[in-house]
């Protein structure tokens, strides 16, 4: 196990740069750069352009380097915690990620946190009554879930909320705590907003994490050792959840890793429609602005984040079960 | 029972609870079953699987229930312990329990499956081993854990006594190293251990019944004879009435006190085995007893499957095998020196891991020859699933050599290689032992048996579905069936889907790896007489792995006996069963339990072989120094045997 670690991180290395060489790569695919597109947005505006301005910004970013350059120059900065420099937003990357970050932490929690405790007893309470009223009802909410998608039950939500009730759901917060330091009331209105977002957010997960549990629980139920356990006299809930609900875990477990980078990620058009002040709706604009290092440098953030999630669901599964964990591979 | 568990550790629970019980005599009948019936809900209607069924089991003694799967005895079962299916429901009649003479018969009917009487009763006072050792246990969960909570449900016991308990339990079923045990996986253990893993985990807190539900089916013979050995050594030990549901009448005839058999949910015939194996009254039971092969039939007789099936070979076949047709004795396949090893790394804990290398076949060679059927024969694990695997190149050898011979001259099937091999392959094909996970569950029959066409290009889609109409009825199936699904069928019609499979590619060579072991008797006669009669038609040429002598006995010309990745022992199938030479092949003949109350197995002898690890045979068969070479000595022309280097053929002989 410890050499499997070891191996595991050592693995993570090569993955990283590939990514990041996709990452790169992809971001300089369209034409143009961020000064090319930023001098369009000042003509647009009827601004006019002086192109030795345009000459020094270029040489000023490091944009009339090649390729290759500006790569080495971005990775090697980024690996020493330097994420680089949004021409956008005129300031370090890290500051204006950093911004948003703990918000978005917020909401992905409550998401995640929402999605558990609604999708596992349901999820459970589906595969142990298979076929009946309830389970039939349960799963035709849970379809309507996945199918709706979350863009348009957040418009919908929206509407709704000011419709009826007058009050508008937009933003993580009223208005006038933006910028304030915390405060019990900033905290408060914070919780409030937070409702309709993580149910927004939830749904589809929720409905999608209900459909596992059922699925791969049925699947264990049947199992002989299942059967042993009630032979053994084990109490029916005890059985459950000691014997096939732990094995169906291996799922949930393995699902961590991918967890990771979505709770940074933002849900990116649910935060546009409904205004949330998280990493996502950022994310977009810069790659529509072609702000390159702060896109860059964010995905490769995610990539990351990803990797490491990855490798650390994996050592939980070897913890969690010993197949994993002693399985020894013969070669063939 | 004291005399067994008592000692100072922690098994005084146990002594404690049944010094009273033992002492008693126990002649009351523990369970009486009262005209039971059991249906089970199929889509709102009631279908009746068990239909007035009565009968006792006294205490301390074995009751055999015994009958085809579908008969309805494992539902019995699970209806004395409280444990059926949601799909199954008593809709009448009663069970009564009664622990001791002294105590009121209880109904078990008469409460919920899961109230707390019933839960009580399970694994305290009433038990049961299940056939899948393999997956009977948890993986998640270690050994001790799943013994312990037994214990931890139904004793009153500290848990500072639970570990030192289980160890002695699982020193009592036979573990070499019960302490190590305690902590290990279920996946650590071999099938044979497992197995005693479950029967630890049954009789841990004592009870009264076991219910032993094909405890020794999927398993070999030689583990099935300590197994069987184990349960009636612990039965005597421990007092307990034993229920056993088998459709092996040879475990039968060595284990049972009293028979019960049944048949479509209703007893058949019920008795003392005495009666029932001496004077067998009903028709069904007759039939049955005709239907297992067994080592002492004359070689030329013929199984009585219950249900003969009809089948017919299409004429595009016959042409086929009119022209296999060639004079006795052709070479068809030669193996030579042929050799393979596995490095199995097993990973100590969380630091390290150690590599062992495992020869899972050593050095082996024989010919096959044409129209005949070359049987194979030994216990799990001895490698002869890894020496199939060689021979239709799904695994690659480290040595040796494997020559094919037909009309295009000689071939050498390890040199083949891309579209060469793919052409190749269609000559041998494979049938597995598995009929349930050896059919995808996803498709039809019909896309099942146009696979291997589809992948050979043979034919187009129309003529491909014709053919497979034709292969259906080949194995005595209906092409209507072509557009089901493999759960709809019975699990001989399974291994029929799959032989029809093999046949697609009108191979020359069918190798079946234990085809009939996971099939009921009388299925298992029908589907030995389908290959018999499917041989002689075809002309086909067998290679055919089984552990049970008594079957390859009925259907191999030439027999090799296998023992860790070595052929110990080949011969001519009369030679081999009228003159066994090799001591491993005595031993294994031994343990194979007859449906024949006059031929008992040697429990004594079983026992005494068990405490000795690793076999030690005497001279000329086992090497005294590790340098010695052991060589395949000629006795006849019929018969070799392992032995070590320049033993003259006299001397094992004699």
């Amino acid at each position: 196990m410890f050499r499997y670690i070891i191996f595991r991180i050592g693995a993570m290395i090569p993955t990283l740069v590939l990514a990041s060489i996709v990452i790169f790569t992809i971001i300089q695919l369209p034409p143009g750069d961020y000064v090319e597109s930023y001098i369009g947005e000042l003509l647009a505006s009827g601004e006019s352009v002086d192109l030795a301005r345009v000459e020094y910004l270029r040489a000023e970013y490091g944009l009339d380097q090649p390729m290759w350059k500006r790569y080495i120059l971005w990775i090697t900065n980024f690996a020493q915690g330097d994420f680089g420099y949004s021409f956008e937003n005129q300031r370090p990357v890290s500051e204006v990620v950093g911004n948003r970050l703990w918000l978005t932490i917020l909401v992905s929690f409550a998401t995640i946190i929402l999605t558990w405790v609604i999708a596992f007893p349901i999820g459970i309470y589906s595969a142990t009554h298979q076929y009946s009223w309830g389970d039939y009802g349960l799963t035709f909410f849970g379809l309507l879930g996945l199918a709706t998608p979350n863009f348009l039950l957040a418009l919908v939500m929206m509407y709704f909320a000011q419709t009826i009730f007058g009050v508008s759901i937009g933003g993580l917060m009223d208005k006038e705590f933006i910028d304030q330091p915390m405060s019990w009331p900033k905290f408060w209105s914070v919780l409030e907003h937070l409702i309709v977002p993580t149910v927004v957010i939830g749904t589809a997960g929720t409905a999608a994490m209900i459909r596992r549990i059922r699925a791969n629980l049925l699947d264990e139920l049947e199992k002989q050792y299942v059967i042993t356990a009630r032979a053994k006299g084990v109490p029916p809930f005890k059985a459950l959840v000691k014997y096939p609900l732990r094995m169906s875990l291996n799922f949930f477990v393995a699902d961590i890793g991918s967890l990771l980078p979505s709770i940074i990620s933002g849900a990116e058009i649910v935060s546009i429609v409904l205004s949330l002040q998280t990493t996502g709706p950022l994310l977009i604009t810069a790659l529509k602005s072609q702000d390159m290092y702060l896109a860059g440098s964010f995905l490769m953030f995610l990539a990351t984040l990803t990797v490491i999630g990855v490798l650390l669901s994996d050592i939980a599964l070897g913890f969690l079960d010993p197949r994993i964990r002693l399985q020894g591979s013969a070669d063939k | 029972m004291s005399a067994v568990l008592d000692n100072p550790t922690g098994t005084r629970t146990l002594a404690a609870n049944n010094g009273s019980s033992a002492s008693a005599k126990r002649t009351h009948d523990i369970i009486r079953i009262d005209d039971l019936h059991i249906a089970i809900d199929l889509k709102g209607t009631d279908l009746d699987v068990v239909r007035g069924v009565s009968f006792r089991i006294p205490a301390g003694k074995t009751v055999a229930l015994v009958g085809e799967s579908g008969s309805g005895k494992s539902i019995l079962a699970q209806s004395i312990l409280g444990i059926l299916p949601k799909v199954a429901r008593v809709t009448h009649g009663s069970i009564w329990f009664r622990e001791e003479a002294s105590d009121d018969p209880v109904n078990l009917t008469s409460f919920a499956d899961n109230s707390a009487e019933r839960i009580s009763l399970r694994g305290g006072k009433i038990s049961i081993i299940f056939q899948e050792p393999m997956t009977s246990l948890s993986p998640l969960h270690t050994i001790g854990n799943q013994i312990g909570e037994a214990l931890q449900l139904h004793r009153d016991i500290s848990r500072k006594e639970i570990e030192p308990t289980v160890v002695d339990m699982l020193r009592l079923v036979g573990f070499p190293n019960p302490a190590a045990a305690f902590s290990m996986y279920s996946m650590e253990l071999s099938g044979g251990l497992r197995q005693r893993a479950m029967i630890a985990m049954a009789l841990v807190c004592n009870p009264a019944l076991l219910i032993a539900d094909e405890p020794t089916t999927a398993l070999d013979v030689s583990m099935q004879a300590k197994i069987l050995s184990l349960l009636k050594e612990l039965q005597q030990k421990l007092h307990m009435a034993v229920l056993l549901i088998t459709h092996d009448l040879g475990v039968v005839a060595n284990m049972a006190d009293e028979v019960v058999v049944m048949y479509h949910g209703q007893i058949m015939e019920a008795g003392p085995v005495e009666a029932i194996f001496r004077d067998p009254q009903h028709d069904y039971l007759k039939a049955l007893l005709n239907a297992v092969p067994d080592l002492d039939m004359a070689y030329d007789a013929k199984l009585e499957s219950l249900r003969d099936i009809e089948h017919e070979i299409p004429t595009s076949m016959l042409r086929d095998a009119n022209e296999r047709q060639s004079p006795p004795d052709t070479l068809l396949m030669s193996v030579s020196g042929l050799s393979k090893s596995f490095t199995a790394k097993k990973s100590k804990g969380w630091f390290g891991r150690s590599n062992t290398v495992v020869k899972a076949v050593n050095n082996v060679s024989f010919d096959v020859k044409r129209g005949e059927c070359f049987g194979i024969v030994g216990e799990s694990g001895c490698g002869k699933t890894t020496l199939l695997k060689m021979l239709v190149r799904a695994l690659t050898p480290d040595h040796g050599n494997i020559a094919w011979q037909d009309q295009d001259g000689e071939t050498d099937m390890l040199a083949l290689d891309g579209a060469e091999l793919k052409e190749f392959r269609k000559k041998i094909q494979m049938v597995f032992q598995d009929p349930f996970s050896s059919l995808s569950p996803r498709s039809t029959v019909l896309s099942t048996l146009k696979e291997p066409m589809e992948v050979h290009k043979l034919c187009n889609g129309r003529e491909q579905a014709e053919y497979a109409a034709e292969l259906m009825r080949l194995v005595g199936m209906q092409p209507t069936f072509l557009g089901r699904y493999p759960h709809s069928f019975s699990g001989g019609q399974r291994q029929r889907i799959g032989i029809a499979r093999a046949l697609a590619l009108r191979p020359d060579l069918l190798v079946c790896d234990e085809p009939v072991s996971a099939l009921d008797v009388s299925v298992q006669a029908q589907v030995l007489n389908l290959l018999k009669q499917l041989q002689s038609e075809l002309g086909l040429t067998y290679i055919f792995i089984s552990h049970n002598l008594a079957v390859v006995r009925y259907i191999a010309d030439r027999i090799a006996v296998m023992f860790k990745g070595q052929i110990v022992e080949m011969a001519s199938r009369e030679e081999l069963f009228e003159n066994p030479c090799h001591p491993y092949t005595q031993a294994l003949l031994d343990v194979v339990p007859h449906a024949d109350l006059d031929h008992p197995l040697d429990f004594d002898r079983i026992n005494r072989d068990m405490a000795v690890e690793g076999r030690e045979w005497k001279a000329p068969f086992s090497s005294v120094n590790d340098g010695d070479e052991m060589e395949m000595v000629v006795l006849n022309e019929n018969h070799q045997v392992r032995v070590r280097k320049g033993t003259n053929p006299e001397q094992i002989t004699s």
